[in-house]
């Protein structure tokens, strides 16, 4: 019966994620967001070999340098430097690795545990269902910066503190998302026909329901990897981001606050390149969001 | 015997008669937080105590919180037995409460005894009037004299009793904890309390029966804004007119600018490291000498605090009388003598690594911190660990938020704690040597101290209590053991002249009159800095590495500082102690405090050992407080009264939970309302527009600034929203709800409020705006590719029909969701948002709740934002119908 199916469908060899490919060519700006984010990243990987200088290195013992003012850009420090006399070109190389970092692990965790709670709920249903819901419901009505504190208090804090902390936080529409989705995945005509040939619950969800699922939690993991950059630099403005002297994007810009009218050069660059990567994920998000939407492919 | 500084004061001398050449006027400077508590004999923070140290008047100065002088307040004279032993203070006469009362023996011994019987609320000061666990009994002969009976000689008895002064016929009859005394005091300082708007402002005004006159200004405002930048920025603006503490970083701005007075005065901040002695690492002084000189800690304080500081080489302040610094020599920066007393004892790189070992492993530190909310102890580790990592070793930074660091490190009651090293400091202890005792006890577990550490010879004499003589040679041993002193802060508070109420005021200033104070040099003038400030702008090289750090540092006088500062220009009148006789410390910008800066810590990290609630106080408290039930009971505890509309106390601001949120709740509906609206308001006809216009020039504008909205961190936005519109452009205010110069009323008070709500709500608005008009858009994109929109222009209807009548009310069904689900956030508040532009809601009080603990808070919260959801999601509901009449629920 698959065979036949091939067999009508010649005109459409092509795999989902070819035709998704397609699709997404055709989104200018998505595309160019992705190479861009694919310079990025690997910029962002070979930190340590482009970094002219060691990013934590405060340098107070230079008598070279004014002690506790930040120093514009110069030809030895391309960026300037911030107010501890450390190379902001450095720092911000390895700050925007961290914040990627921290972006794509608080994105998997979130998704991961999104996807099997979705899952569960979705495909049990009933109480267990219901239960479930409910705890999403919790984690959405407590103040997530509460928890934020809370959660910071029991565990050392550090990047993967940050990590899990934002991942748990991020869950719940992810979840909310995969149980509508298998909800109504659940009535479809082809999962019936799966049921009736007895299909195991396993096979049926992993084959059948997560597959057609797909495409929308992988929307929201593009979009929750900027969330979580974005999450990060809030926790920095309450000193509970990445803990130091590492900076992340979100941490520099912290660093600049105090230094806002009278050293422009330390806020510009963290600042543009976390809006840049955020805004380089959102069209992303919004190129796959189409791409993967079969009812565009139509027209 | 009697004490050298107890000599009986000649016969009762009058205050000179004061005359202020100018009267009037209203002053408004900053504090970080609402203050706990106006009573004050137990308010112990930063902000209660900067207010409240213009309302009550202690009988003695000089202990921690007043002053740096050890002398009488409402005390005239007094006088002390051959033994020690009887003390007999006589008080000033015609000493007036604010509400017309007189003054007398009475209210004092009221006071002392009220403290000693209170309950565990009062426990701070509790301990300092017990000798040998016995209440030490005061007795008032006539109305003017006040007679203490000690078990034993106390040389700190006098700065023991200095506690303000309550008024007997207001307390009396009322609880303590909960009264309104808390929040509407009454005292004999030269102010009182006629206003507090919790959250915005205190005001307080003058007293026309002040004991020593009257003061000149008519008012003091302070606006409570709680991040110190934006301390500055209101400063800048014009919006306070006085800043104690303007960060180095700030300096800049108001240097050269003749609209202000900036002055620079050393203050009583110090700041410390702390070795953990239970480490064994760290028993061997020569290894914790080696660690101190490792550090050049003049560098420390040019990065740090731009070079506002000074080298500090002692544990005590510099108030204290016998605080030499010129003799306290030591600790210069030596790396390569701090090497080689790591090789000598045997902590070497001895596999090359380039890291030290000891015994074969690398020898790792790790530096405990304050989170970055502490900005400068947070800095000072940093700079502490790239030192000691040029000297091998490696170092650990490890971060702690302020309840964490109070529950580990400072209360916790046990002798090894989970640091090696911590930065950490305190403020305002005073003159008195035996009040820092409690800082190098080595039989006390509270506390980063040192505990157990082998010096008999130092501990002993701190111990005793007692006699200045020994403490004076101690003073020598316990630097040269503990050696771990970073410095003491400068501040440079800044004054808006044009703004004070009096000008040319001759503040008649005296600091202490012992001989013995050594004024030791501050880094720099107020010439350098300037020099440095050129310099930096132009990045020099050689000439800055001059200026950095090896210029000749002139010799300051305080009093030459202080004359300057008002040679240049007016000055705030001085509310208190006009007759030239004392200036507590809160007349006194030369000793302006830690407590100041952004996040401080509302407890006091380091208090006095004796003040250290004992076992039993504590037991009693969690008892009192119910928290000594198992978690459940609590909780069912909690629910029963929540059910009866009790949220319970909260333990930080003593006052109920349910008034904390009342004062919280209007302000951020207004706020999350206005934003909501505004975002609205722009976003459904933007996205129907962007919808429309699909793919056109237009559509590409708003899609990309919307999706610049959603990428930008939102506290940056509010910044620059400040920093463009409030302070360049000065079109808004800064911070705040109101402008506390005017009173207005009616239309003119809405428009006043509205006005400072246009910047935060703008700030908050901008996410959700961004993000609703994308669903917009897409959600009108959706409704438009329905048949029924096809049928409808084929019937003909002209598109500006078929947009409106057909396609907006069904795009706007997922708006309602998106609205719907955004309500909970109306009331659990925007954190962020408040804490820049000083708005105080319930972000603020949600997040300081979780900061310090305070569960009954962090509940009530917590239950009002759940409420909030389901009523979200009714309110929901309800407007799915109102837009879409086929829904319908049974």
């Amino acid at each position: 019966m698959n065979e036949a199916t091939v067999h009508i469908r010649r005109g459409h060899s092509e795999s989902l994620w070819r035709l998704t490919w397609r699709q997404f060519r055709r989104h200018r700006l998505a595309l160019f967001s992705l190479g861009l984010l694919i310079v990025l990243s690997v910029v962002a990987l070979f930190a340590e070999q482009l970094a002219p200088y060691d990013p934590n290195d405060i340098d107070p013992r230079n008598p070279n340098v004014i002690r506790g003012y930040p120093q514009p850009p110069d030809a030895t420090h391309l960026l300037g430097t911030d107010d501890f006399n450390r190379d902001l070109l450095s720092r911000a190389l390895y700050g925007m690795r961290l914040s990627m970092l921290v972006g794509v692990f608080a994105m998997l965790i979130g998704v991961s545990v999104g996807v099997v709670v979705g899952t569960v709920a979705g495909y049990a249903g009933g109480a267990l269902d219901n239960a479930l819901m409910r705890t999403v419901d919790i984690f959405l009505s407590v103040p997530s910066f509460m928890l934020f504190l809370a959660l910071n208090a029991l565990l050392q804090p550090g990047i993967w503190a940050i990590v899990l902390i934002l991942g748990m936080f991020s869950w719940m529409e992810v979840s909310r998302l995969v149980r509508a989705e298998f909800l109504a995945l659940k009535e479809r005509d082809f999962v019936l026909a799966a049921h009736a040939i007895g299909v195991t619950p396993r096979q049926m969800v992993m084959r059948h329901l997560l597959p057609n699922a797909m495409a929308p939690i992988i929307v929201a993991a593009t979009l929750a990897i900027p969330a979580a950059i974005l999450s990060e630099s809030a926790l920095s403005f309450i000193g509970l981001g990445v803990p130091p002297p590492d900076a992340s994007l979100g941490s520099m810009l912290q660093d600049a606050k105090a230094w806002l009218i009278d050293a422009w050069w330390m806020w510009i660059i963290p600042g543009a390149l976390i809006s840049v990567i955020v805004l380089a994920f959102n069209f992303v998000g919004d190129g796959l969001r189409d791409a993967l939407d079969p009812t565009l492919h139509r027209r | 015997m009697r004490r050298r500084w107890s000599r009986r004061r000649s016969p009762a001398r009058r205050p000179t008669p004061f005359t202020c050449p100018n009267t009037g006027g209203t002053l408004i400077t900053a504090i970080g937080a609402d203050p706990v508590s106006l009573n004050g004999i137990y308010a112990n923070d930063g902000a209660s105590v900067a207010v409240l140290s213009y309302v009550f008047n202690p009988l003695t100065l000089g202990g921690e919180n007043w002053g740096t002088q050890i002398t009488g307040d409402l005390a005239e004279s007094w006088e002390v037995s051959e033994d020690g032993l009887t003390w007999t203070f006589t008080l000033h006469e015609g000493v007036m409460w604010h509400d017309g009362e007189p003054l007398t023996a009475d209210d004092v011994v009221y006071t002392f005894e009220t403290i000693q019987t209170s309950e565990e609320d009062i426990a701070p000061f509790r301990p300092r009037f017990l000798q040998n666990g016995e209440p030490i009994p005061f007795e008032a002969p006539d109305d003017y004299t006040v007679v203490a009976h000690l078990t034993e000689p106390n040389a700190s008895f006098f700065t023991d009793i200095s506690v303000p002064i309550v008024p007997r016929h207001v307390l009396e009859g009322q609880n303590l904890r909960e009264g309104p005394f808390n929040r509407e005091p009454v005292g004999t300082g030269p102010f009182k309390v006629v206003e507090w708007r919790t959250g915005e402002s205190i005001t307080l005004e003058a007293f026309d029966g002040y004991f020593r006159g009257r003061p000149c200004l008519d008012r003091i405002i302070f606006r409570i804004i709680p991040d110190l930048d934006a301390q500055v920025n209101a400063l800048q603006t014009g919006e306070i007119d006085f800043l104690p503490n303007v960060p180095g970083a700030a300096v800049q701005r108001f240097q050269d600018n003749p609209e202000f007075l900036l002055t620079v005065a050393e203050s009583d901040s110090l700041f410390q490291m702390f070795f953990n002695l239970q480490r064994e690492q760290f028993q061997d002084a020569r290894i914790r000498q080696a660690l101190m000189i490792a550090i050049d800690r003049q560098a420390l304080i040019d990065t740090v605090r731009q070079g506002y500081g000074v080298v500090h080489n002692s544990h005590f302040d510099h108030s204290v009388p016998f605080y030499q610094q010129d003799k306290l020599g030591g600790y210069d920066y030596d790396p390569e003598r701090a090497g080689q007393i790591l090789d000598e004892v045997g902590i070497t790189d001895s596999d090359g690594d380039g890291i030290r070992d000891m015994d074969g492993e690398p020898w790792v530190i790790n530096l405990l911190t304050f989170t970055q909310g502490f900005r400068d102890y947070f800095a000072y580790a940093q700079v502490v660990q790239a030192y000691w990592q040029d000297i091998g070793i490696q170092v650990n930074l490890e971060t702690r938020d302020l309840a964490t660091m109070v529950e580990q490190i400072y209360q916790e009651r046990v002798w090894d704690k989970p640091f090696d090293v911590v930065t950490s400091g305190w403020s305002q202890i005073g003159p008195e040597p035996n009040s820092y005792a409690n800082f190098y006890m080595t039989t006390d577990a509270l506390g980063p101290q040192h505990p157990q550490l082998p010096e008999p010879r130092s501990e002993r004499a701190v111990r005793a209590g007692a006699r200045h003589q020994r403490l004076r040679r101690a003073h020598g041993d316990l630097r040269a053991d503990r050696g771990d002193p970073l410095g003491r802060t400068a501040d440079a508070p800044a004054l808006s002249p044009d703004r004070a109420g009096c000008r040319q005021q001759p503040l008649q200033h005296r600091r202490r009159d012992s001989g013995q104070r050594h004024w030791h040099e501050l880094p720099q003038s107020r010439a350098r800095l300037s020099g440095r400030v050129d310099l930096s702008r132009r990045g020099g090289g050689a000439a800055s590495a001059q200026a950095g750090g090896c210029a000749p540092a002139r010799k300051l006088d305080p009093r030459r500082t202080w004359d300057s500062f008002i040679a240049h220009g007016p000055l705030p009148c001085p509310p208190h102690h006009t007759d030239g006789a004392p200036a507590g410390r809160h007349l006194d910008p030369v000793v302006p405090h830690r407590e100041r800066r952004a996040w401080r810590p509302d407890q006091r990290l380091h208090r006095p050992q004796q003040a250290a609630p004992s076992a039993e106080d504590l037991a009693r408290l969690r008892a009192r407080l119910g928290l000594d039930q198992p978690l459940p009971v609590q909780y069912v505890q909690w629910l029963i009264n929540a059910l009866q509309g009790d949220l319970g106390f909260s333990f930080s601001a003593r006052r109920p939970v349910l008034a904390e949120i009342g004062d919280r709740l209007p302000n951020t509906l207004l706020l999350g309302l206005t934003s909501l609206v505004m975002a609205l308001i722009v976003a459904v006809p933007v996205g129907v527009l962007s919808a429309v216009r699909r793919y056109s020039v237009l559509d590409y504008v708003i899609t990309t600034l919307s999706f610049v909205g959603i990428s930008m961190p939102g506290f940056f936005v509010a910044l620059l929203l400040m920093q463009v519109f409030a302070v360049q452009w000065r079109l808004l205010p800064t911070t705040g709800m109101r402008d506390v110069r005017e009173s207005y009323q009616g239309l003119q008070a809405a428009l006043d409020v509205g006005r400072h709500l246009i910047l935060p709500a703008t700030a908050l608005a901008t996410a959700s705006l961004a993000r609703w008009v994308r669903y917009q858009r897409s959600s009108v994109l959706d409704v438009l590719s329905q048949d029924y929109i096809r049928t409808a222009r084929a019937k003909g209807a002209r598109e500006s029909r078929v947009l409106r009548v057909h396609a907006l009310r069904n795009a706007l069904i997922p708006m309602v969701t998106l609205v719907g689900l955004s309500i909970p956030q109306l009331v659990s508040g925007a954190f962020i948002i408040e804490y820049v532009f000083g708005w105080p809601g319930m972000g603020l009080l949600g997040v300081n709740a979780a900061l310090k603990r305070d569960f009954p808070v962090i509940m009530g919260v917590t239950m009002l934002s759940a409420l909030f959801i389901v009523m979200g999601n009714f309110l929901a509901d309800v407007a799915y119908h109102w837009v879409d009449p086929r829904i319908r629920y049974e």
